[in-house]
């Protein structure tokens, strides 16, 4: 999660603003376009900060939206007359949001390597489509013969051709969108897009729909590329389609990373010691001929050793010391909160799972009915893991139907059957790592009400009261503030169930959550597990026999992929098959790779 | 219908080069799981070897036969100096280092060859044309620069496929923890097989050189490219980036005579109508 | 920790100075010393270019003893790269950064454009060594820009005129889709078709690409008397071949500006043998001031010197010309300019004039590739000036 920014680094920020802003009194005009230019660059690599840091969104092909921001003042602009500044502005970041929402609705079906590559190509289209056409002069770029400005009643109270002005207002919004993206990190809506990048499987499984989420992220990303683009049309007047390249793209990357990502202040000293480094490679007259004539090689290099050496850019050295952890803030509340439940049914009809040749689930016919904890088990490879898969939606069933409380949700996204109160836990442990233990558990409380469109804390009463609850449950209260990644496995598990609780879900998918956990822990989670089914309906898959006998009102037995037995233990228990199943059988493995979770 | 004919063996011809390149990168990634944005480098860097090589050693072929080992060399080193660093690391930083590289292989190029474009002379006994229609020939030297390519690609497939090294590099490009634990040590493994990339890569710009000759920035639009047939086949599979290199190749080639405007679009409009059916490439797995 | 915190402070010190480095500039020039500010690209495609323009200009200045009117001369240079993209930021820095007296600049024509709008504003001497894009010394004139080099309209018109006296009636024309190609055929075709002959089909592929198979594919169906084309550098380079290759130029003869061909006469080989060309140098032209001109400058660098050499020798010769009218006063800027403008003299080129916009008024020559060098045929038109349309000093 994005973290408030250090003294050190407010206190440079704040150093940094005050230079900017005394800076045109004593420099020239070259000293103030230069500057400008920064700072336009600075509001660039900050957007892409916040698909690329808070997201995870590698985006590589953000020049296409720097590009079409400054195309689109030259679209406004006439040679008659200056265009509105709000109009310039409002068309650089308008047209960039839209294009952002194109590429992105393509971009956003993939993830990682692809990503990366679509949007690189996307960027590269565009760049094509102005470079080789007549839109806009072509290849050699195009004059805004007259700049904005802001014209009311004959006064004109802005005019980008004015160099100090301009220079004011591009630093003013350059603060506003280092603030305006700030806050909107820390919205609902900006802890689910942080959720993004930390684990997308599990924010699926809380009932996000990951992939709306992506694309508002990408475009509220794309529109302040535009809005730096439309700037950048104002320096001079010129666009060009070399704005678009990959190179450019390729920058923006670098100065992010080499700033630090995900600190939304790191880019801009990414960009600063860039453009310096540049810069004074460049002036012969500071580092001799010799210096300025292979300054791309020195450039090169410094970046290499840059990455080389500090993987968390200049901003990791103005990271706090680990503060200790503060003491919870949360109240601990024993009951739950009031809430009407509907008790849900959880049922499969003749489901089947086949990879390739291998039947993994087999024709499974099974209902879960509420309040009870059903337990599934089964030898190494029976199935089980892959029939949870297709219960939450991590998996599309082959054939057969799965239904929660008489609606059948066979192959719909995970996102989806999980709305419907389906939440489930993994086999390996599932959380937000980057996340502190309140803040997993507030992104699943969240997810009750899962709109793209939440920037308000405004149900946060009941979701706080949700989420110290669940804390309570698990016995977490007092670590509510700790990185969750620097947990023990154990206590990891326990915030995974604490998530489940949070999030609402009725029905429970839990696999192996015993898994790892020391006794003591285990008679913990036995006991939550007794309480939590008086409104819940609990599927369980654990191989601890012991417990499963001591939480479980019905097992049901799977061998194979087919069921083989279902009942109370103790009809289990005597079943002749499940005996020879346990005991005499050898069960093949028929579990594949990508069966498991 | 000449143009259609020709414009189809440009397109294979065009396609078989950008195979070569295509698969290194493709190696490279589905092996290694980096992203190298310096594989366009390592194509100029053959472009520039074969300027000097066969200003060395009189003939194409004999550059090509010297420059292969001399790019695997090249390759091994640059893994060992800056790749194996980036193995644990995510996308992002991988992006970045190898970003910089190609700064540094840039300036580096200016500085050894300069910035005038440079000729690689055809060979003698290839320099003729064949005589497609009356009024126009097709330079032999293409033909054989197809024939090689697929000759190179064959004796990659029965490497991957038949050897053991093959099996090997298909084992850990599934599960590089079981190599590791079968006792191979996967450092030289993976040192090998960035190398092999760096040599196709460089095996492309030498055999194309003929054909485009040397000049700054030739590494750039194959690398783009590269990149575009690596997503199209899906990543780690050779197969998947020959369709991909052939489909672009033609694309591209019939785009640049019927929609002439919108060539390079084309090629990327192909690639995100073949990723909205399916998002991981042709041969990419989920 | 000391040695962390003692390399924090060095790279907090290294990082602080050079962030300071844009802000700050040493102010070592003396009142005395005019200042020259070269934007031209030193990397790039276009870098040979830069690199010869240079030469040429630094080797006069060796030759005036470092002096012009007086003056001793210092060059700050800045490298483009040709970089659109860049242009405005780089001529800032000359303009009002290093306050140069006098700018000159560039081979790319987008840059070229980018920094006279500045110039413009600005009024200080401007000079043009190269880049020929036709508005600048058309509806883009202004009486501080001079060019000594020539305009693409200009080009092309003179191959149109030579062609016609070829006896060519059917051309096809081939080029890059960008500013500079698209002036150097509007030209030929201006000139050509004024002539009688008739344009078969013009072509146009995306800068820069160099795939040309599918092109001569059509050249060869269409069966024109010859093709005029601009490329250059590489891209011409490959043309070059690429139409050897498809055995077009046994039938179809292959002509264009000069540039189709400069830097690359040995590179081309045998595959260039034939091409003709129209362009306001040869190398082998026989006059005084080329003989001692290519004398010089082989002795100083070791290479023989090319149009764009010729180009920045006369963009010193045209800059003396202005400053002696002047004692060397750059502020002096209406009585400098009237010298420039009404200069003439001896170039390399032959005899060298400006025009009412500010373009040069030169011969062009007929030159046909052969043996990797490009062979002087004659006059392809004599004392060719370049289309003023729109041109208003004001």
């Amino acid at each position: 999660m994005l973290k408030t920014p250090s003294t050190r680094a407010l206190l440079l920020l704040a150093c940094l603003a005050l230079l900017f802003v005394a800076l045109p009194f004593f420099v020239g005009p070259y000293g103030i376009k230069f500057a400008t230019r920064l700072i336009i660059l600075s509001i660039f690599v900050v957007s892409l900060d916040f698909a690329l840091g808070l997201a995870g969104l590698i985006s590589f092909g953000h020049a296409a939206f720097f590009g079409v921001g400054a195309y689109a003042v030259y679209f406004v602009s006439s040679d008659e007359g200056a265009a509105n500044v709000f109009v310039a502005l409002g068309a650089g970041v308008g047209v960039a949001a839209v294009c952002a929402l194109v590429i992105g609705a393509f971009a956003c079906l993939t993830r990682g390597f692809y990503f990366i590559m679509v949007t690189l190509a996307a960027g590269q289209m565009m760049f094509s489509l102005f470079h080789d056409t007549d839109i806009a002069k072509g290849a050699d770029g195009a004059y805004i013969n007259i700049k904005p400005d802001l014209t009311i009643l004959g006064h004109t109270l802005i005019d980008f051709d004015d160099r100090r002005v301009f220079f004011y207002v591009c630093l003013a919004l350059l603060v506003f969108t280092v603030v305006a993206l700030y806050m909107l990190a820390r919205t609902p809506f900006g802890r689910v897009v942080q959720g993004l990048k930390s684990n997308e499987t599990r924010l699926s499984a809380l009932g996000f729909d990951a992939y709306r989420f992506k694309l508002a992220a990408f475009v509220v990303s794309g529109a302040f590329a535009g809005l730096a683009g439309a700037l950048f049309a104002c320096i001079d007047g010129f666009v060009t389609p070399d704005l678009f390249s990959w190179h450019q793209s390729g920058l923006a990357i670098m100065m992010v990373v080499l700033g630090g990502a995900g600190t939304l202040f790191g880019p801009i000293l990414g960009a600063l010691f860039y453009v310096s480094l540049e810069e004074t490679l460049k002036t012969a007259s500071l580092v001799g001929d010799f210096v300025s004539s292979h300054w791309l090689l020195g450039t090169g290099a410094v970046l290499v050793i840059a990455v080389l050496l500090s993987p968390d850019g200049l901003a990791g050295f103005l990271r706090n010391a680990a503060r200790p952890a503060k003491k919870a803030l949360l109240q601990p509340l024993g009951d739950a909160p009031a809430e009407p439940r509907r008790a849900s049914i959880l049922a499969t009809k003749d489901l089947a799972k086949t990879f390739g040749g291998l039947r993994a689930v087999d024709g499974v016919t099974i209902s879960f009915e509420p309040d009870l904890v059903h337990a599934i088990i089964g030898p190494n490879g029976a199935g089980k893991t892959t029939f949870t898969n297709l219960l939450s939606g991590a998996l599309k069933p082959s054939a057969g139907e799965v239904t929660v409380d008489g609606v059948n949700v066979a192959g719909a996204p995970a996102y989806k059957i999980a709305r419907r109160g389906v939440g489930r836990s993994f086999q390996r442990t599932n959380i937000f790592a980057t996340f502190t233990v309140e803040e997993n558990c507030r992104l699943a409380a969240q997810a009750r009400h899962p709109s793209v469109v939440r920037l308000t804390e405004r149900l946060s009463g009941s979701e706080q009261a949700k989420v110290a609850h669940a804390l309570t449950v698990v016995g977490l209260a007092d670590k509510a503030d700790t990185i969750a990644g620097a947990m023990s496995n154990g206590e990891q598990r326990q915030l995974e169930i604490a998530m489940l609780i949070a999030s609402g879900g009725s029905i429970l998918i839990l696999d192996e959550p015993l898994a790892g956990m020391g006794p003591e822990e285990t008679r913990r989670v036995i006991d939550l597990l007794r309480d939590l089914k008086k409104n819940h309906t609990i599927v369980l898959i654990e191989h601890d026999m012991d417990a499963v006998f001591a939480v479980a009102d019905t097992l049901t037995v799977l061998a194979l992929g087919r069921l083989i037995a279902h009942g109370t233990p103790d009809e289990v228990r005597r079943n002749e098959e499940v005996i020879t199943a346990y005991l005499g059988g050898h069960a093949p493995e028929i579990e594949t790779e990508g069966a498991k979770s | 219908m000449s143009l259609v004919l020709v414009q189809i063996l440009n397109g294979l011809q065009y396609g078989l080069l950008l195979f070569l390149a295509a698969s290194g990168l493709t190696l490279v990634f589905g092996i290694l799981g980096v992203i190298n944005l310096a594989h366009g480098s390592f194509y100029m860097l053959g472009a520039y070897l074969a300027v000097t090589l066969t200003a060395q050693f009189g003939d194409i072929f004999v550059a090509l036969a010297v420059g292969i080992p001399l790019a695997f060399v090249f390759g091994a080193a640059i893994e060992w100096l800056f790749i194996r660093h980036l193995y644990k690391r995510d996308h992002l930083q991988q992006v970045l280092l190898t970003f910089a590289l190609i700064l540094v292989f840039k300036e580096v190029q200016q500085t050894l060859w300069g910035n005038h474009p440079l000729s690689i002379p055809t060979p003698s006994y290839l320099s003729s044309s064949i005589s497609l229609t009356p009024d126009l020939g097709y330079p032999v030297y293409r033909f054989a620069l197809m024939g090689i390519c697929v000759a190179l690609a064959l004796a990659m497939m029965f490497v991957i496929q038949r050897t053991r090294v093959g099996r090997l590099i298909r084992a850990a490009e599934s599960n590089p923890e079981m190599v590791e634990a079968l006792g191979y040590d996967s450092r030289i493994l993976y040192r090998m097989v960035f190398a092999a990339g760096v040599a196709l890569a460089a095996a492309a710009g030498i055999l194309a050189a003929p054909i485009e000759s040397a000049y700054p920035g030739i590494g750039d639009r194959v690398l783009i490219i590269s990149f575009v047939i690596v997503v199209i086949g899906g990543i780690g599979s050779i197969r998947g980036a020959f369709l991909g290199a052939l489909l672009i190749g033609l694309a591209d080639a019939f785009g640049k005579v019927f929609v002439p405007e919108f060539s390079s679009v084309l090629i990327y409009a192909v690639m995100a109508l073949i990723l909205v059916v399916r998002p991981s490439g042709l041969f990419g797995r989920a | 920790m000391i040695n962390r915190r003692r390399l924090l402070i060095l790279a907090g010190a290294a990082g602080a100075s050079s962030i300071a480095a844009p802000f700050i500039r040493p102010s070592w020039a003396q009142a005395n010393t005019l200042k020259i500010g070269l934007l031209l690209p030193s990397s790039g495609t276009y870098a040979p270019l830069g690199v010869a323009i240079t030469r040429a200009m630094e080797l006069y200045a060796k030759q005036q003893g470092g002096k012009l009117a007086g003056r001793d001369i210092v060059f700050v240079k800045v490298d483009d790269a040709s970089e659109p993209a860049k242009a405005t930021e780089n001529t800032t820095k000359l303009i009002s950064g290093e306050k140069v007296d006098v700018l000159v600049g560039t081979v790319h024509s987008g840059v070229a454009m980018a920094m006279a709008k500045m110039a413009r504003e600005d009024g200080l001497p401007t000079l043009i060594p190269n880049a020929g894009v036709d508005a600048m010394t058309r509806g883009g004139c202004a009486p501080n820009i001079f060019r000594t080099s020539f305009g693409n309209g200009q080009v092309g018109d003179a191959t149109g005129q030579a062609m016609l006296k070829a006896g060519i009636k059917r051309a096809v024309t081939v080029t890059w889709k960008y500013a500079a190609g698209e002036e150097m055929v509007a030209g030929f075709k201006k000139a050509f078709i004024a002539g009688g002959g008739e344009i078969v089909k013009d072509i146009t592929l995306p800068f820069p690409d160099v795939e040309f198979q599918s092109i001569l594919a059509e050249v060869g169906s269409l069966k024109p008397d010859a093709v005029y084309s601009f490329f250059a550098g590489g891209g011409a380079l490959k043309f070059i071949k690429d139409y050897a290759g498809a055995k077009l130029n046994e039938k179809i003869q292959l002509w264009g500006p000069g540039f189709l061909t400069d830097g690359i006469e040995k590179a081309a080989g045998p595959a260039g043998d034939g091409v003709k060309t129209t362009l306001h140098y040869v190398e082998s032209l026989d006059n005084p001031e080329n003989k001692k001109f290519s004398q010089d400058f082989m002795a100083e660098y070791n290479v023989a010197p090319d149009v764009y050499a010729v180009q920045g020798w006369d963009a010193m010769q045209l800059l003396r010309i202005g400053l002696e009218a002047v004692g060397g006063d750059t502020k002096k800027r209406p009585e400098m300019f009237a010298a420039m403008r009404n200069a003439s003299f001896d170039s390399p080129r032959g005899p060298f004039k400006l025009g009412t916009s500010h373009n040069p008024i030169q011969n062009f020559y007929l030159r046909e590739l052969r043996g990797g060098e490009n062979r002087l045929l004659g006059l392809a038109a004599e004392r060719l000036a370049g289309d003023t349309t729109g041109c208003k000093m004001t």
